[in-house]
């Protein structure tokens, strides 16, 4: 039984680490894979995992998306998209799934003036503050891609 | 002509003789900002004291001063002082308590959408963005100081900040702790003359989308990346000092899609990496000093029609690095310390070429971690080898008419400031368990490098670390 359980621990242990890990930004240090600005902007960043695992950081989501339209890394080898919450600066959050404002009021550092958020409610308390327009994210790639 | 001298006194004096000078003492009664609302175009004002009453506004043409102990506060209520009128003065004020916001880039001084403004000789403490420049024409920013909160990372915008602007001269001004130092998006037309800019946290210089603009005579120390020019046109760069910039994404000067721009007699000393530029065309590179940098000068095969003429490069690990395998760029009459050719016609150039890019270097440049092996017994070799038969480094990548002395400049003496050595390590690479452990071992042979040399890998970030012929490794001291 104990070296039954053992292994399971074993297996669950491997199968773990396995798992890609989540990018982490050294928000200073990092230099933006696509337009090699050092990426400081605590509120803009942005990051992608490969398949392989690899990650790149980038100081603004049009970088991201520019750097995947490029070729650079081709779309089907992105296993993960993250941004920045603009209400948590610092905090990773899943693109695919988050909230964006797009408008004059976010000034990124590289001119995309996208925003992400987690929930509606931070959404919505920045979009009160200014005009802005609020997107999905596929509407941003769009937006960007132009 | 005395007539003359008269006339024109007298056409002076009558365009003042409606502006008054009022004097103001906070704490007397009535608030800054009434005084304000009640004065006229051209009057002015002269403040003492410490005024702490929120956000100031001048909407007319005013010329504030600030006696001796002369305070904004503006108590972390929006911007210190806000200015929205045509030539407006700001002199000689310590301005603090400006809100610190992300969305909404709260400042010490800012200026919106006008032209002729004038700040000069303030003090900005520790203010959100210092200076911040908005649509405005023809604005001078002088003599100021610009000191941000060290370490709050969070917080930290830019020291002189300029957006849209155009015909601004940003002269004699020192700016520390900031995010980045000086700031220009869609800027044109503007000067920047004999500024420092240290310690800041992304580059003490910006430019973005700016073009036909100057910086000339600046100071740029301790920057975490350096100095920044992207995406702009027409810039000129002279006589700058780029000084002790390092880490892995750090440049003394980093230049990305940069057309028809010009470098000319600047110094760049104890940086990571020199120069990085990267789809650059048109850039006229001569008279610069680059000395014991990591990478002197890493040129990428995307640049076009560089030209590199009459610099000296001395005490670099690599003088110059590139990534492919045309470069559609032109090096003459340069100074290489590595030149080991010879001159029996006494003109001065070398008679053989000099070939800067060493087999090393383009191995370090596809592989990073190839640098343990930095000095080796077996590079050396290799670079030789390579020296004299070439097969891997670019054709075209050399010197024709290499100098045999470094190119006698008055400047010189200037260009090796002593630097404060800064506890900073650059290699990510260095940071490995592995090669935290390679610095345990001490041999003494360490005497035997060359004090350039050793200098210029320390700004590498190779102090603590550097492999040593036959896998041995020495731990510097000094």
């Amino acid at each position: 039984m104990m070296r039954m359980s053992s292994f399971i621990l074993f297996i669950a242990l491997t199968l773990l680490s396995c798992t890609p890990a989540e990018p982490t930004i050294e928000f200073g240090k990092a230099e933006c894979a696509h337009c090699r600005m050092n990426v400081v902007d605590r509120q803009y960043g942005a990051a992608l995992v490969t398949e392989k695992g690899r990650q790149y950081v980038f100081d603004d989501v049009s970088c991201m998306v520019h750097f995947v339209a490029k070729g650079t890394v081709a779309e089907g080898q992105v296993s993960a998209w993250y941004v920045c919450d603009h209400s948590a600066p610092g905090t990773l959050i899943d693109a695919t799934t988050a909230l964006y404002l797009h408008g004059p009021s976010f000034r990124s550092p590289m001119r995309g003036d996208v925003a992400a958020f987690a929930g509606e409610q931070a959404r919505n308390t920045a979009a009160a503050q200014g005009d802005a327009e609020a997107m999905d994210w596929n509407a941003v790639r769009q937006l960007l891609a132009e | 002509m005395r007539e003359l001298l008269i006339l024109l006194l007298a056409c002076l004096s009558v365009t003042h003789v409606g502006a008054r000078t009022w004097r103001y003492r906070s704490g007397a009664g009535a608030s800054l900002q009434t005084v304000i609302n009640g004065t006229a175009a051209g009057d002015t004002v002269l403040v003492e004291g410490t005024v702490s009453e929120g956000s100031i506004r001048v909407d007319r043409p005013l010329v504030l001063l600030g006696g001796a102990d002369a305070v904004i506060d503006g108590g972390g209520e929006d911007d210190a002082l806000l200015i929205t009128a045509d030539h407006v003065t700001v002199k000689g004020f310590t301005i603090r308590g400006s809100r610190r916001s992300n969305l909404d880039d709260m400042s010490g001084i800012k200026v919106n959408e006008c032209r002729g403004v004038v700040i000069e000789d303030n003090f900005l403490d520790k203010c959100f963005f210092a200076i911040y420049l908005s649509g405005v024409k023809d604005a001078r920013v002088q003599g100021n100081t610009v000191l941000g909160e060290p370490g709050a990372e969070d917080f930290m915008a830019n020291g002189i900040h300029l957006w849209k602007c155009s015909n601004a001269t940003i002269r004699n001004n020192r700016i520390e702790n900031h995010r980045d130092g000086i700031y220009f998006e869609f800027v044109t037309d503007s000067h920047i003359i004999g500024n420092t800019s240290l310690h800041n946290l992304r580059y003490g210089l910006h430019f973005m989308f700016s073009h036909r603009d100057a910086y000339e005579d600046n100071h740029f120390e301790d920057n975490g990346a350096g100095v920044a020019v992207m995406f702009s046109k027409e810039i000129a760069m002279r006589r700058n000092h780029f000084l002790a910039n390092r880490g892995a994404s750090a440049y003394g000067l980093l230049l990305k899609e940069i057309n028809d721009g010009e470098i000319i007699g600047n110094t760049f000393q104890d940086n990571t990496t020199g120069i990085m530029i990267d789809g650059c065309n048109r850039i006229n590179v001569r008279d610069n000093e680059f000395r014991l940098n990591g990478w002197a000068l890493r040129l990428f095969a995307n640049a076009i029609d560089c030209d590199f003429r009459g610099n000296t490069f001395a005490g670099n690990t690599f003088d110059v690095s590139t990534n492919g395998s045309l470069i559609p760029n032109t090096m003459n009459g340069n100074y290489w310390d590595r030149y080991a050719g010879y001159d029996l016609d006494r003109d001065g150039h070398g008679d053989v070429p000099h070939r800067p890019l060493g087999f090393f270097t383009l191995l370090v440049e596809m592989q990073p971690y190839a640098m343990v092996f930095s000095r080796s017994l077996f590079v050396s070799l290799l670079d030789r080898a390579e020296r004299l038969i070439p097969s891997l480094t670019p054709e075209s990548m050399k010197d024709d008419r290499p100098l045999m002395r470094p190119p006698d400049r008055k400047r010189q003496a200037v260009a090796m400031v002593k630097t404060r050595p800064i506890p900073y390590s650059s290699f990510a690479i260095f940071h490995s368990p592995f090669f935290a452990q390679a610095g345990a071992w001490s041999i003494e042979e360490c005497s035997m490098m060359n004090e350039d040399r050793r200098t210029s890998e320390r700004s590498l970030g190779l102090e603590h670390s550097c492999i040593f012929p036959l896998g041995g490794s020495y731990q510097d001291h000094g």
